[in-house]
């Protein structure tokens, strides 16, 4: 009887863990200059990225980098680029 | 062997091996005659697609048709010279 008194006394005193986590704003700047606010768990006030899908070349398939011919080179072109004449 | 390979390889400075075959290669791709030789080290040069060679492998003639995918390579690439080996049982053991 006592030691199962203890036990829920000691269990009274534990403390109570909040039901909800804490969460912080956070403003994510795009590569554009755009922005947007999240809510967050990590204290951090902005980010910045660099690349993201307004100029990864796979979201813009319009752009210069897929375009080119150099990307499109076969055999045949690169020999007679390297030796003219032959 | 792997030495000669090494010291006798053709530096990059003396350009491809262009090497004359003895016959015209456009009549012979627009006829479809094989054209024979053991020049191996030639280099396949743009105006042969579409030729049939026919390679020697030291032994015999290997066909070799000629593709864009090809070009800068040497016909002797695609004339093996050496077979695969495999154990065989005999009776005498």
């Amino acid at each position: 009887m006592k030691c199962s008194l203890r036990l829920f006394e000691k269990a009274g005193r534990l403390s109570v863990r909040s039901q909800t986590v804490q969460t912080f704003q956070q403003r994510i700047v795009l590569a554009n200059g755009a922005s947007y606010l999240v809510n967050t768990t990590l204290p951090k006030p902005y980010i910045l990225s660099i690349k993201d899908i307004t100029n990864m070349p796979l979201n813009n398939p319009k752009v210069n980098a897929l375009s080119s011919i150099r990307g499109q080179e076969s055999r045949r072109s690169k020999f007679e680029e390297r030796y003219e004449g032959l | 062997m792997f030495w000669t390979s090494v010291a006798r390889a053709r530096s990059v400075w003396k350009g491809p091996n262009v090497v004359d075959f003895g016959v015209n290669v456009q009549q012979c791709i627009k006829g479809n005659v094989p054209i024979k030789t053991a020049v191996r080290s030639a280099t396949i040069l743009p105006r042969m697609v579409g030729a049939q060679f026919m390679v020697h492998n030291g032994k015999s003639y290997a066909n070799v048709k000629i593709t864009e995918d090809m070009i800068g390579h040497k016909l002797g690439e695609f004339a093996p010279t050496r077979k695969a080996f495999h154990y065989r049982q005999t009776k005498n053991r």
